[in-house]
C-alpha cells in the first residue's frame, strides 16, 4: 500500500477543494458500507474533522442510503405468512429421502 | 415425489449436526428462522419483479425451495444470507423458465475489461443537493430505483436495506466482489443523478447546483 493511502490524508486549504478529496469518495462509500477497517476509519475521520466538503459528501451519501431504506420498507401482505405456511406443510423437505436439493 | 414426512434422518455433515427432526419439527424450525425475514424478503422480491403479485409468488417459491434444502444447512451458518441467495437463484430460474433474462448492464463488461474503477470525478454543492434530498419521499426513490438495471438495483437493496457486506452480496448474487462494488458505485451515481434531476425539474434545486459525478455519462435520469 502506498504512503499516500496509509499516511496522512490531504488537508483542505483556503476553501479550495483539493483533488484528493474527490479520491476520498470511494473511501467514504466503503465507510458507509461498513467495509473500512479501524485504521482506515481513523484516517477518514481525521480528514473529515478538517474538511467540510467531504463531511457534507458523507452526509449526502448517507442521506441517499436512508432514502433507499425508506423507499424499500414495504411490508408483505398480511396473509402471505399463512400461504407460505400452507405450502411448507405440504412440501417435501428432503430430510428423509436423501438429497433434496431444490 | 414420495411422501416420507414423518421420518427424520438428517445425516452427519462434519462439525455440528442437527438432531434428527420429523417433518413437523422441521417446518417449525424453518419457520422460526425464515419467517421473521418475510417482510424484508418481500421487499427484496419487489426489487426483482416489481409487481406485488409477482413478488408474492417469488417469495413463496423461494421459501418453499429453501425449505426443501433446509436439512443441508448447518447449524450456526448464515441463514439470512442464504435465504437471499435462494431468492436470487429462484428469480433467475423463474426467468429462464419464462424465456426471459434479467436486464444486464451493458457497460459492465467493458468497464471490467478496462480494469478501471469508474472515477467519482468532480463534485459540486453537496449542501444544495443535501437540502434537495430532504424533499424526497419513498415514491421518488422507488421511481429512481426502478430505472436502474436489475443487478444494480438488487445490489443497492442488499447493501443499503439489508446491510450485507460486499462479500455477502457477492455470494448472494453469484458475482465477484469487484463486480458488486462496481455495480454499487454505478447504482449510487445514477441514483444521485436521478434524484438531483428530479429536484431540478421540480424546482427544488437550481440547474447549476447539481451536476453530480458522472451524471452525463450514465444517462440514467
Amino acid at each position: 500500500m502506498s504512503d499516500e493511502l496509509t499516511g496522512r490524508l490531504p488537508r483542505p486549504t483556503d476553501g479550495m477543494e483539493l483533488p484528493h478529496c474527490a479520491d476520498l469518495a470511494e473511501r467514504i462509500e466503503r465507510f458507509l458500507d461498513g467495509d473500512l477497517d479501524a485504521a482506515e476509519t481513523r484516517e477518514l475521520d481525521a480528514h473529515l474533522d478538517d474538511c467540510l466538503p467531504c463531511t457534507e459528501e458523507r452526509e449526502l451519501r448517507a442521506r441517499i442510503r436512508a432514502l433507499v431504506r425508506e423507499g424499500c420498507a414495504e411490508r408483505a401482505p398480511a396473509d402471505l405468512v399463512d400461504r407460505v405456511r400452507a405450502r411448507l406443510v405440504h412440501a417435501s423437505d428432503g430430510g428423509s429421502d436423501g438429497e433434496g436439493r431444490g | 415425489m414420495t411422501s416420507q414426512t414423518t421420518r427424520g434422518a438428517t445425516r452427519p455433515r462434519g462439525g455440528t449436526v442437527r438432531r434428527p427432526l420429523d417433518h413437523a419439527e422441521r417446518v417449525r424450525a424453518f419457520e422460526a428462522e425464515a419467517l421473521p425475514h418475510l417482510d424484508r424478503l418481500y421487499a427484496a422480491a419487489l426489487r426483482y419483479v416489481r409487481r406485488p403479485a409477482d413478488a408474492d409468488d417469488l417469495v413463496q417459491e423461494a421459501l418453499t425451495t429453501a425449505f426443501r434444502a433446509y436439512h443441508q444447512v448447518e447449524e450456526g451458518s448464515n441463514v439470512r444470507a442464504w435465504l437471499y441467495r435462494v431468492l436470487h437463484t429462484t428469480f433467475l430460474s423463474q426467468y429462464r423458465r419464462d424465456g426471459r433474462r434479467p436486464a444486464e448492464d451493458p457497460t459492465e463488461d467493458v468497464e471490467r475489461a478496462a480494469g478501471a474503477a469508474p472515477s467519482d470525478g468532480r463534485r459540486s454543492a453537496p449542501s444544495a443537493e443535501q437540502t434537495a434530498l430532504h424533499a424526497f419521499g419513498a415514491e421518488e426513490v422507488r421511481t429512481a430505483l426502478a430505472a436502474l438495471p436489475d443487478e444494480q438495483r438488487v445490489a443497492v437493496y442488499l447493501a443499503d436495506v439489508e446491510g450485507f457486506a460486499y462479500r455477502e452480496i457477492a455470494e448472494i448474487m453469484g458475482s465477484p466482489v469487484g463486480t458488486v462494488m462496481s455495480r454499487l458505485h454505478r447504482a449510487r451515481t445514477a441514483l444521485r443523478a436521478s434524484l438531483v434531476g428530479y429536484a431540478q425539474r421540480s424546482g427544488i434545486l437550481d440547474e447549476h447546483d447539481g451536476s453530480p459525478e458522472g451524471s452525463d455519462e450514465e444517462g440514467a435520469a
